[in-house]
């Protein structure tokens, strides 16, 4: 890029004065997108049976690993693209990335079975599908004060990455997490009560996904996990044949955050707060 | 840390910003990881009548005990991860959209765990919740104040049925006092969770206020209980400050 050149970035005026601060110089906007067409056949749902005490942990949820590694791939496909736009304007740090919520469509679709024995007998397999589109958007930089292969990525904005530094942090990259858990039949029973197999689902899937995100972390090197992005989603399932109509409950989460590494004591007092009152 | 590879411990997660992160840094509080609890809770509708305004008790109880069981697993998850307590607890209840239950709500607590090295415990004392944020904590902890449990209360109210002409433009007297009803139960269970935790008062007080089919009033309260320091410390003048952001 010619040193004349204007350059293009998302910063607010005060994330530019911090980037000037931070020593960041702006290059352009960068992005990073993959769109695709995600389908998992879903596990058909357990005999109905009514719980007067059940153990929580008995009653783990299926995952549903295919839509997973779908995403994982949609989402790297688009740090991939990000980074290579960023590595030919000549930038080593991709700062202030944003996940743009990006789903099209999404449905339960009925499909029979391949196997004619069980398509004889009436079966059919359910299929969640979607179309997913996975958008990322953040300004690449040039830090001059480190040297790297490619560049770095990270969810922060210039005045966060500034604080980060003068607290002793850098930041080691960005580290993301996906999972899906599945529960072929929840909410059955009358009276009031929690429904068991509903909060099996929502304790599992948020947990198989910061595990995901730990060890990304734990693979960079990092001590720890900022501005953590988390987006949750939730789906019913209605099965409706041979006379039961039992609702499946699908639930998702997604998150992106930046990992972050301690390179020296802290340069100042972190933040040296100010009680102000605003006189907005 | 470049320590990192010497480092055994597990990275942390925080559902904090950078300010919140390095202001508990600087009170001496360091991040663990992020605890959510979840329940997903239903319950059976009520019989309700036109002519007299009643709690919806049943409801009341299923929705109150769906946020105790989800904040309870949350403060059990960061006592498990060695916490002293978790700030920045966010409660959510999604209603029954999605869930396609007859009638219900999922309740989720999430916070990140914190703890302070060298601090003494006291045996079998659980971590304290907040749902302030690190700023108001880190505020709190310097006016030597500490938060003790999220409390909340809830009332579901039905009102009864008002007959009024077409032209009487007249005050809604049951629904006021509906309003008033559900609005004392709730906040007085809130000030009993705290009494039941000993605090001396209760902060950051979100109200949340819904009239649905009926109608039915649900108020929901929730805040954060505090005990005072037993020695008061000075507390700083603010400052008055002109802000640059539009």
């Amino acid at each position: 890029m010619a040193e004349t050149e204007p350059f293009g970035s998302a910063f607010s005026i005060g994330d530019f004065a911090f980037a000037e601060r931070a020593r960041l110089q702006p290059i352009s906007m960068v992005m990073g997108c993959d769109v695709r067409w995600i389908s998992q056949a879903l596990p058909e749902p357990p005999e109905i049976a009514l719980f007067d005490h059940v153990d929580l942990a008995a009653l783990s949820a299926t995952p549903a690993p295919e839509l997973a590694e779908q995403v994982a791939q949609a989402r790297d496909r688009a740090l991939k693209r990000l980074r290579a736009q960023a590595a030919a304007a000549g930038a080593n740090l991709v700062i202030g990335i944003h996940q743009r919520p990006g789903v099209i469509a999404w449905s339960p679709k009925r499909r029979h079975h391949a196997d004619p024995v069980q398509y004889a007998r009436g079966r059919s397999k359910m299929f969640v599908t979607r179309l997913l589109e996975f958008q990322l958007i953040g300004t690449a930089v040039r830090d001059g004060a480190v040297v790297t292969a490619e560049p770095r990525l990270c969810t922060l904005d210039a005045a966060d990455l500034w604080k980060l530094q003068g607290g002793g942090w850098r930041p080691a990259g960005i580290v993301t997490g996906c999972a899906y858990q599945f529960h072929g039949s929840v909410g059955y029973g009358s009276g009031n009560g929690e429904v068991h197999e509903a909060t099996a689902v929502w304790a599992t899937v948020r947990e198989a996904a910061l595990e995901t995100v730990r060890a990304e972390a734990a693979a960079l090197g990092a001590d720890g996990v900022v501005g953590i992005e988390m987006q949750v989603e939730h789906r019913d399932v209605d099965w409706k044949w041979g006379g039961r109509e039992p609702t499946g409950l699908l639930v998702g989460v997604s998150i992106i955050a930046t990992a972050i590494h301690r390179t020296a004591a802290p340069a100042r007092r972190p933040a040296a707060p100010l009680r102000i009152m605003s006189l907005s | 840390m470049s320590q990192s590879s010497e480092n055994a411990a597990p990275p942390f997660t925080a559902d904090l910003s950078v300010d919140e992160l390095l202001l508990l840094a600087d009170a001496g509080w360091e991040p663990l990881q992020i605890v959510c609890g979840d329940c997903t809770h239903k319950y059976t509708d009520q019989a309700t009548s036109h002519k007299r305004s009643k709690e919806l008790t049943w409801i009341t109880e299923a929705l109150a005990d769906g946020q105790t069981k989800a904040l309870e697993r949350m403060r059990d998850r960061a006592a498990q991860a060695g916490g002293h307590g978790v700030v920045g607890v966010r409660l959510e209840a999604l209603e029954e959209e999605g869930l396609r239950l007859s009638s219900g709500q999922h309740f989720s607590a999430l916070g990140t765990a914190v703890r302070r090295p060298g601090a003494r415990v006291e045996e079998g004392a659980q971590p304290f919740t907040t749902h302030l944020s690190g700023q108001d904590t880190w505020a709190l902890l310097e006016a030597g104040h500490r938060p003790l449990g999220v409390v909340f209360g809830f009332s579901v109210y039905h009102c009864r049925t008002e007959r009024r002409g077409a032209r009487d433009f007249s005050e809604m007297t049951a629904l006021t006092d509906a309003l008033y009803s559900a609005r004392e139960l709730a906040m007085s269970r809130m000030q009993s969770q705290a009494g039941a935790l000993r605090a001396d008062g209760v902060v950051g007080v979100s109200i949340d206020m819904k009239t649905t089919y009926g109608p039915t009033v649900i108020f929901t309260g929730i805040g954060t209980a505090i005990a005072r320091p037993k020695k008061p410390r000075a507390v700083v003048r603010p400052q008055m400050a002109v802000g640059l952001t539009g």
